[in-house]
């Protein structure tokens, strides 16, 4: 009785036999391209796609704000107040998104500049921006506001 | 639209100009007509925008008239030249190409399917995501947007320091192209960054079949180029507007480039070209500027003790001349901009600690292996189907190319430890920046690797070939091919 080992070596030697070189190398390319052809058409049809951002949110929320900003420069920034042990990935989401949209102004989040852009998604405590000294300029609605700084 | 669509033939035509002012001249074939066209697309965004940042330094500002204007002296600079070279000496001298072949209707309906489906993708990413992505907008479409809203003065606000979340460093040819198009239409359009993404999302699997064609036959290149249409991170980080991709194009020009010196007789147009290519590199992205350097370093440590050091001088001397005009504006890009935030953060005692991290290899060596392993979000690993094909072809006989490969896939090993390193000694948290980046990074090197295998394998002509002994020095007429007759291989 034969050993597996050999039965798996004249498999292996049949199919040798009956693919020869040319045709494993031809049938291998073939595979190849049927793999990579697959492959492509599974990507238009599986959306293997990163995360689209809003951006289209915030260029919409700052669009009304933007006339009244510097033509340059940069202007302080307010967001909605970080809770410790909270995180604080989507005040930085907001902040880069209205940068984004009000390029080329600079954003600097702090608040100790004549201009500050408060970017709120909760509703605003006057105590906090009494006590950072600002002072209201506009409010554009949704969130957007216009204040002066400390630092007039 | 018109304006953007515009503003593109103008800067193919005049990378087309640019190349052909540099290629070799001889005889030239389908391969080679697709090689230069795709090296065009690239290579005439980075030119084009290396004079939008050389007007706006020089004027302060750049309207549509100023640019069109220096573009067209560029453009007409460029064609002089190459209509001046029309009667230069004939030099090829073929050494190491396999000859071209015809391409069957299916082999060739395969690959414009996958290219259809590729833009497909495309068009599906770019509508869901028209600002790119996370990167994409809030780094290269918003430097575009300081440079040109910026105007007047203003457009160096693009590299304050207090932007140093947004990467002020990072070298403009992506922004500036962007922005080059806008001022062509004198306004802001979405179309604009999805088209430069398109262009290098298109033009490098295109310079990847074409490379290989060019050097191993019709098959072999469409082979390699469905490989890359295939990878299905490949579409997502194109359409995603990111550099990397870019990055990618350039590397692979490069290399493919030196190939042809190597594999076509030592040609000072190739060489410089390749001096032209890696400056775009490095004018993409700073990975680009240490990507030249492995290259140039990796070439010369192995030739440095055959050939010596005068002969290599000379041989890399139209390298640092295609490269010079391209490194000139960046060095005084870097000039202007703050310090990249990974070199500032790299203190003597901090960087000595990461590197003697135990944890921080585990953590980046783990991240390699998995993404070596599963890159691309194929679904079967891509690298052990590559490794079963190469066990059914085999590898070609030709020694020369063997050589000339090997130089390449050791820059490739290289260029992935460097990246292992940085990953090393990155002041970031290593596993978010890991998590962010790899596939990016993996990606700027696959487009290099499956050009350098598909020049190292047997193609699917050879294998027939083989067995019928045909010599194919007798297939061509008039170009001496000294490359060996495949030998039939044996299981």
């Amino acid at each position: 009785m034969s050993k597996p080992s050999d039965v798996r070596v004249v498999f292996w030697q049949l199919v040798m036999i009956a693919f020869d070189y040319p045709k494993r190398a031809q049938a291998g390319a073939v595979l190849l391209a049927l793999v990579a052809v697959f492959s492509s058409l599974d990507t238009a049809r599986n959306h293997r796609w990163f995360e689209a951002s809003d951006v289209r949110v915030s260029e919409e929320r700052a669009r009304t704000l933007r006339p009244d900003l510097p033509a340059h420069g940069a202007i302080g920034y307010l967001g909605d107040e970080l809770q410790s042990n909270t995180n604080a990935i989507p005040y930085y989401h907001e902040f880069f998104h209205i940068q984004y949209a009000v390029a080329p102004v600079i954003l600097v989040d702090s608040q100790q500049y004549p201009l500050v852009l408060g970017d709120f998604h909760r509703p605003v405590d006057p105590e906090r921006i009494a006590k950072l000294n600002l002072t209201l300029i506009k409010d554009y609605g949704n969130g957007v506001m216009l204040f002066r700084g400390p630092n007039r | 639209v018109i304006w953007t669509v515009l503003a593109l033939v103008v800067s193919t035509t005049t990378g087309l100009a640019l190349i052909k002012t540099l290629w070799p001249i001889g005889k030239s074939e389908g391969s080679d007509w697709l090689l230069q066209f795709s090296l065009a697309c690239g290579f005439g965004l980075g030119a084009t925008s290396l004079v939008l940042f050389l007007v706006l330094a020089a004027k302060g500002s750049a309207g549509s008239t100023i640019e069109i204007l220096a573009e067209s002296v560029l453009l007409l600079g460029l064609l002089a030249v190459s209509y001046l070279r029309r009667n230069a000496p004939v030099g090829q001298n073929v050494e190491c190409r396999t000859p071209e072949s015809r391409i069957s209707f299916l082999w060739g309906s395969a690959l414009a399917i996958a290219f259809a489906f590729t833009f497909l993708s495309f068009i599906l990413v770019s509508r869901r995501a028209p600002h790119g992505s996370w990167d994409g907008w809030s780094i290269w479409n918003l430097h575009a947007r300081f440079l040109f809203r910026g105007g007047s003065q203003f457009w160096r606000d693009t590299f304050s320091p207090l932007l140093y979340y947004y990467k002020p460093d990072y070298p403009l040819l992506i922004p500036a192209s962007i922005a080059r198009l806008w001022t062509y239409t004198n306004h802001e359009t979405l179309f604009a960054p999805a088209l430069v993404a398109e262009v290098f999302t298109f033009a490098l699997p295109l310079l990847t079949t074409s490379a290989v064609a060019h050097l191993r036959g019709g098959k072999q290149g469409i082979l390699a180029g469905l490989l890359l249409l295939g990878t299905p991170a490949f579409v997502d980080l194109g359409a995603s507007q990111c550099a990397d991709v870019a990055v990618g194009f350039f590397f692979l020009a490069t290399l493919a480039l030196f190939c042809l010196d190597d594999c076509m007789g030592h040609n000072r147009g190739h060489i410089a070209l390749a001096g032209v290519a890696a400056g775009m590199g490095a004018w993409t992205k700073n990975e680009g500027l240490m990507l030249l350097l492995i290259v140039l370093a990796v070439r010369i440590a192995l030739s440095f003790r055959t050939q010596g050091l005068r002969v290599l001088v000379r041989q890399h001397a139209p390298f640092v001349a295609g490269l010079t005009p391209v490194i000139l504006p960046i060095l005084y890009f870097k000039r202007l901009v703050p310090t990249n935030d990974m070199v500032a953060g790299q203190g003597l005692h901090a960087t000595l600690a990461r590197l003697v991290s135990l944890s921080r290899y585990k953590i980046t060596g783990k991240a390699f292996l998995h993404e070596t392993l599963f890159f691309g979000g194929w679904f079967a690993s891509i690298i052990l189907v590559l490794a079963f094909y190469a066990l059914l072809v085999g590898l070609n006989d030709n020694t020369k190319l063997r050589k000339t490969v090997t130089a390449q896939l050791l820059a490739i090993a290289v260029a992935a430890a460097g990246y292992f390193f940085v990953y090393i000694v990155t002041p970031n948290d290593v596993a978010w920046q890991l998590k962010w980046s790899l596939e990016r990074v993996f990606m700027q090197l696959w487009p290099a690797t499956i050009f350098s295998l598909f020049l190292l394998l047997r193609t699917p002509e050879e294998a027939v070939e083989g067995e019928n002994e045909v010599d194919p020095g007798e297939k061509t007429s008039g170009i001496k091919i000294t490359s060996t007759v495949p030998e039939v291989a044996s299981s």
